[in-house]
């Protein structure tokens, strides 16, 4: 459906005000359910703690670690922790 | 063989914090054995983030160009601005990045999105292409590993279809 059809739907002629609300109901839709999935990588740095997070995400679902617990380099989930450990690292930020 | 690693991570702000279990530090003893610490090696593509986007574009999955030494992105200054471009080296490819339109860029954490091109041109034998993405900073080493996708439709006028599931 176009975003014309939207607007006649509704009865707008704001075009920008029309996309605005279409934009921020795609993202409240992929808060509560995931309709678009995406995948991204990131290289892990010697020493480096913090990483950027890809601009266009809403909600994170799952960090997979290459090599976590096997020996494969295979990928799998790590846990998130509840608290920050107790070495501290500033490198990334 | 190689010894296993086991990962946690955490959020802070908009950045996320991997740590690595210190049972794998030959040197860790006692308390700081079990303790996390930030990683002690590099893993080429080692952290794979599965994520929601919202969908108002999408983008050619196979029509892509891969970051390397001689197809990287930077920063270039016009008119005292910082913008991320991108120099394709030894190829005319300018009109294949149009202006105004995007390209998705995935694989390169903070850079990774999408970019809004302001410029396209072939000059000195390399191709240019600046974005309208603002980078604040003066030194940013070249970017050689990622993927750019340049077949991007975006929700932008009356015109614009959207990507719905239904």
């Amino acid at each position: 459906m176009k975003v014309q059809e939207f607007m006649e739907r509704v009865g707008t002629t704001s075009t920008g005000r029309a996309i605005a609300y279409l934009k921020d109901a795609m993202e409240d839709m992929n808060i509560y359910s995931e309709t678009h999935i995406e995948q991204d990588n990131i290289s892990i740095v010697s020493g480096q703690r913090f990483y950027d997070l890809p601009q266009q995400m809403v909600k994170m679902v799952d960090i997979r670690i290459k090599g976590h617990n096997n020996n494969q380099d295979s990928y799998r989930s790590i846990p998130r922790l509840m608290n920050e450990p107790k070495i501290k690292d500033s490198d990334g930020v | 063989m190689a010894s296993n690693k086991s990962y946690a991570y955490y959020v802070k702000g908009d950045k996320i914090a991997l740590v690595q279990r210190n049972s794998t530090d030959s040197n860790a003893t006692g308390e700081s054995y079990h303790e996390f610490k930030s990683p002690t090696e590099a893993v080429t593509n080692g952290i794979e983030i599965e994520y929601t986007r919202a969908p108002w574009f999408e983008y050619d999955h196979i029509t892509s160009a891969s970051l390397s030494s001689s197809s990287y992105l930077n920063n270039s200054s016009v008119d005292g601005i910082n913008y991320l471009y991108y120099t394709l080296v030894g190829s005319n490819v300018a009109s294949t990045y149009v202006v105004n339109d995007y390209v998705f860029i995935k694989g390169i954490g903070k850079w990774s999105g999408l970019h809004k091109i302001k410029t396209s041109a072939y000059a000195g034998g390399n191709t240019v292409v600046v974005f309208n993405t603002r980078v604040h900073a003066d030194n940013l080493s070249n970017i050689e590993s990622g993927t750019i996708y340049y077949v991007v439709t975006a929700l932008e006028d009356e015109n614009s279809d959207n990507y719905l599931p239904f």
